[in-house]
């Protein structure tokens, strides 16, 4: 058996892994957070959710400067360089998904001294579906496993799927009651930014897969 | 007149032939080579492409500088080498009995980890080769072209009956591939031709490597990975005497089928 170089290397390419880790758990917990602050009308967790935001920026800012360095000091090549690439691409998307828990944060705060008009149930369903995805697709790139990308579109087509019932449920109240409306369109925003969280979990996994076999998943639109 | 009557001879020797495609240039068909009792190369088998750069890579004593040296039979100067298996060239075996060595070294020139230029002048260095071989060119000519196409020409046009010793390191080693073209090979084997350069020299023999595939197929050894990948088309990657993979540069170092290249090319080990 060879023994193995370039020790102070793999360690960085480790820490990559659990800084990008890290800012996955950040994102779960901002929509959680998100979706926590909106059925409870609570503006605490709309600050909580911002805070998060603001640390998810500063992990995507930290891990492109570190995979910056690492290519321009290490030139990686083969699965570390498709690991770091990967790294750089799947940051943007989980940027995202904290803006897009900010969003519904901001939806929370529009709402703040009102009622909602029904007990929500779907949407916080919808929004623990989300969160599984990134999830799933966090534990796929730490664990190197592209097999879970099954399971994350299986989730999506549930998404997918929960999206047209919402809207249409939401549209069916807004037609009924026009004094509806402001608050239905704010929800038709929720699940809107819900749908393209889910969206950007299937990103990830599509890179896990790039990132694990050298192939790029290639979805027709 | 000798060189018209080896040919003939030649000819009236039986030579075995085989059809290759028009995209390869060379076969490596099943090449085992012995150091005494050591088994340096493990039956290898590997397709050349004509026009194109191969770089051959892998950890020292892999047999890759070996391997190159057999591509045109400089292994038989060494007394204790034993080789078997074939490489064609062109359709014609090169360690078939038949075959004149230095017809081969002709046609498959090579250039050194250090320049290594005659202690003539510059012009004469291009010449000298031409000289020994019997070929008939203008010297002024073949001197022009070699260094046009070695891109030193700029740099030694006006001092070409200046001793050779006097150029710097990437000067020696660019005039050393001029001498190499000067005789007009098909393929030109390179063993670490940057290995003793600096930065600036090693990008112009880069640049140089490149452009020169337009007229001849290159394979070249290096401990270099980024230049492997730089330069080549195609790359070899060799462990113990054996090729470990072969295949496209892009494929080679994004996406290695082999562990063990994996390993070696992320500097896991080597």
């Amino acid at each position: 058996m060879v023994p193995e170089a370039r020790r102070s290397y793999l360690e960085e390419l480790k820490e990559l892994r659990q800084m990008v880790e890290e800012m996955g758990d950040l994102a779960s917990q901002a929509i959680y957070l998100s979706i926590e602050g909106l059925v409870e009308l609570d503006e605490n967790k709309v600050n909580m959710v911002e805070e998060i935001d603001s640390k998810i920026y500063a992990y995507d800012r930290a891990i492109e400067k570190k995979s910056l360095n690492l290519i321009a000091l290490q030139a990686p090549v083969a699965k570390d360089l498709r690991f770091i690439g990967t790294c750089l691409k799947i940051i943007t998307d989980l940027d995202r998904v904290g803006r897009y828990s900010m969003d519904i944060g901001k939806v929370t705060r529009r709402m703040l001294g009102k009622t909602h008009m029904k007990k929500l149930v779907s949407i916080p369903y919808m929004a623990q579906l989300t969160i599984e995805m990134v999830d799933m697709a966090v534990d796929a790139f730490v664990e190197g496993d592209e097999t879970k990308i099954d399971a994350i579109y299986e989730n999506e087509e549930k998404v997918d799927a929960l999206y047209d019932e919402i809207f249409r449920e939401i549209l069916t109240y807004m037609i009924e009651d026009a004094k509806s409306i402001t608050m239905g369109t704010q929800y038709v925003l929720v699940i809107r930014y819900l749908e393209r969280i889910a969206d950007h979990a299937c990103n990830i996994v599509d890179r896990v897969v790039y990132m694990e076999t050298g192939e790029m998943v290639d979805h027709e639109i | 007149m000798i060189r018209k009557l080896k040919e003939l001879l030649k000819e009236e020797r039986s030579c075995e032939r085989v059809d290759m495609p028009t995209d390869k240039k060379m076969w490596v068909e099943d090449l085992s080579l012995w150091y005494g009792k050591t088994k340096a190369l493990k039956n290898i088998n590997i397709e050349l492409e004509n026009k194109k750069v191969t770089a051959i890579i892998g950890p020292s004593g892999c047999g890759k500088s070996t391997l190159l040296r057999c591509l045109n039979r400089m292994n038989d100067t060494i007394p204790s080498v034993r080789v078997e298996g074939k490489v064609w060239l062109d359709g014609f075996n090169i360690y078939d009995d038949v075959t004149d060595c230095v017809d081969i070294r002709r046609k498959v020139g090579m250039v050194f980890q250090k320049p290594n230029p005659f202690p003539f002048s510059i012009a004469n260095n291009i010449y000298y080769g031409c000289q020994v071989n019997g070929i008939d060119v203008d010297k002024d000519e073949v001197v022009e072209r070699s260094l046009r196409q070695a891109a030193l020409w700029d740099e030694v046009k006006d001092r070409l009956d200046e001793n050779a010793l006097s150029l710097s390191g990437g000067q020696q080693q660019r005039l050393c591939i001029a001498r190499a073209l000067a005789i007009e090979p098909d393929v030109i084997l390179m063993d670490e031709p940057c290995s003793a350069l600096d930065p600036i020299a090693t990008a112009k023999i880069e640049d140089l490597i490149d452009d020169l595939k337009n007229y001849y197929t290159v394979i070249i050894v290096t401990h270099n990975m980024q230049q492997a990948a730089r330069v080549s088309d195609h790359t070899a990657y060799m462990y113990l005497g054996e090729l470990i993979e072969f295949g496209k540069t892009t494929q080679i170092f994004e996406n290695p089928q082999e562990e063990n290249t994996e390993k070696y090319i992320t500097g896991r080990f080597g």
